[in-house]
């Protein structure tokens, strides 16, 4: 048995601030190109232009009319194309090591577990937000239908991920940022409640989970059920209670694993079938 | 098999940034609209109808910045001040020689919202009028022009009928109490500024989002209210597709679009109270 300290997955937090900066610098780089003074060498695209989400979107507009939605361009569908691979292989790992809009929900979250300790991201009764959690893909199906019915970004006006990057250039829809506000507020209390309760690419994403190639597995022959893995989920999945985890709202983090937080070497495992 | 993190975080970087090197190297990785790119470009017409800028070492109008002064292009490419002034409606008080590209939304307010004039309407502008080589990019929003501007064009510039068509899809209406476009073409006299800022130049956009414009879909003229049985009898046939734009319709249906936006127009100004 190793000892009972959490070790990070450095190279996940790496990858969190890169991707965050690197969209932030388009972002910023995007408006300096409009002004004749872009950055050199850096993409000067306009977010939805590197967002895989305006891929999806754009499907049934793409497969009736053979156009994009408005704003959305054909990067948008290579995006969505690669992050599809990922989460064909490994789930939603997009949602727990690219995503920067998830990345700043979980910083604000260690602020919150400061604040409230053990109480951090147990706010909400698990019988009420077990059908909460379900509240994505009744989002996800809304913003289909609109945006395949209006030929627009039907999300845009809400969107926090496009407030997130954008509130300094008054181009953003007020309910954008009171979104935003509200996330990142209640991120205090709860872990990514966007990602929990409201995301539609997270609920996309989160269907590979039912069938991807890798997965967390747990070795019940070596487990001791203390349940860390358990606790320290950031999205409340109680791994210690099944064997493989396939849960809709698993991002791919691994901070459940024996590399992180079990303390007990190759029991909870990212692997495929047979593995275990 | 079993990964481990390092081994994941290095899949990631590299399906994702090698997936776009990949596309990028196929040509598939656009971040930006390039619109009909055949029926604007004029590289045919390069050379004919350009005058000096068509020969070597002329400017492209794809290297206008926000940051130029209407003096700077008007020296580039040959084009009078005056006209630029003209074609861009400036007010009496700017002077036109200083004023920037990227100031159009300080005189323009109005205008902001889908319908825009920025950096891109001036490339627009230039390509057509001096003939030189342009595709119109944009990653946002189309690009238009004023009505002063698109007057110019077609009476100084070799454009084709698609241009002349598209041109009418993505004009924006403004009253201007001024000499006729004749007048102010290469070749007479230039107004001073003076003279031609001294009219008053007042802006209108007929309603925020209700004009029938060339990125119209008949998705929006349904939800503007517009009856689908109007919709069909005016295009002549069933709407194949609510997200189809209606100048892709004319398009492919050997339709003018200017006409039909016309009637379309009109059908629509009847819901405006």
């Amino acid at each position: 048995m190793k000892s009972f300290t959490k070790n990070k997955i450095w190279l996940r937090t790496v990858l969190q601030v890169f991707f965050f900066v690197l969209i932030a610098l388009i972002a910023i780089n995007h408006i300096l190109e409009d002004r004749g003074m872009a950055i050199p060498l850096l993409s000067n695209a306009s977010l939805h232009a590197v967002c895989p989400f305006g891929g999806v979107v754009s499907l049934y507009q793409f497969a009736t009319v053979g156009t994009f939605t408005q704003k959305i361009h054909q990067s948008s569908f290579i995006l969505m194309i690669l992050v599809f691979i990922l989460a064909i292989l490994f789930g939603s790992v997009f949602c727990g090591w690219v995503c920067p809009l998830g990345s700043v929900q979980e910083w604000v979250g260690k602020l919150g577990k400061r604040l409230f300790k053990k109480r951090y991201n147990h706010f909400i009764p698990r019988r009420i937000d077990q059908y909460l959690r379900y509240l994505r893909y009744i989002m996800l199906a809304w913003v289909l239908y609109a945006t395949a019915m209006t030929g627009k970004l039907a999300f845009g006006d809400i969107d926090p991920y496009y407030a997130l990057f954008n509130f300094w250039t008054g181009d953003v829809a007020v309910t954008g940022l009171i979104v935003l506000g509200v996330t990142l507020l209640v991120s205090l209390a709860v872990e990514r409640p966007w990602c929990k309760y409201v995301c539609p690419y997270g609920a996309v994403l989160g269907i590979f989970n039912l069938f991807s190639v890798f997965s967390i597995r747990r070795g019940e022959s070596t487990c001791k059920s203390c349940d860390i893995c358990t606790r320290d989920c950031p999205m409340n999945i109680p791994v210690h209670e099944v064997n493989v985890v396939r849960d809709h709202q698993c991002i791919g983090c691994l901070e459940c694993t024996s590399e992180a937080i079990c303390p007990i070497e190759n029991t909870v495992v990212f692997a495929t079938k047979g593995s275990r | 098999m079993e990964i481990r993190s390092k081994t994941l975080g290095v899949i990631i970087v590299i399906v994702i940034f090698g997936g776009i090197m990949g596309a990028s190297v196929l040509g598939l990785w656009k971040t930006i609209s390039v619109r009909n790119p055949a029926r604007l470009q004029r590289s045919e017409s390069v050379g004919e109808t350009a005058g000096e800028n068509a020969g070597t070492g002329a400017y492209h109008p794809a290297d206008i910045r926000g940051n130029h002064q209407f003096g700077e292009i008007s020296e580039m490419f040959d084009i009078p001040l005056e006209t630029l002034s003209r074609a861009f409606a400036l007010p009496a008080d700017v002077d036109p020689a200083t004023f920037k590209n990227q100031e159009f939304d300080t005189i323009y307010p109005e205008f902001e919202g889908e319908q825009e004039i920025g950096n891109g309407s001036m490339k627009w502008f230039v390509a057509l009028y001096t003939s030189l080589p342009f595709e119109l990019e944009d990653d946002e929003e189309d690009t238009y022009l004023l009505r002063p501007a698109v007057d110019i064009l077609k009476s100084h510039a070799d454009l084709t009928a698609e241009q002349i068509a598209y041109l009418d899809a993505y004009t924006i209406e403004i009253e201007v109490e001024s000499e006729p476009v004749e007048n102010i073409l290469p070749g007479d006299e230039p107004q001073t500024s003076a003279e031609s800022g001294g009219e008053a130049e007042v802006i209108e956009r007929k309603q925020d989002e209700m004009v029938v414009a060339g990125k119209t879909t008949f998705a929006d003229l349904l939800d503007w209210g517009v009856p689908v049985e109007q919709i069909e009898a005016l295009i002549g046939g069933e709407i194949p597709n609510r997200l189809m734009r209606v100048y892709d319709y004319c398009a492919e249906n050997g339709l003018s679009f200017g006409d039909i936006k016309t009637q379309l127009q009109a059908e629509v100004d009847k819901l405006i109270p």
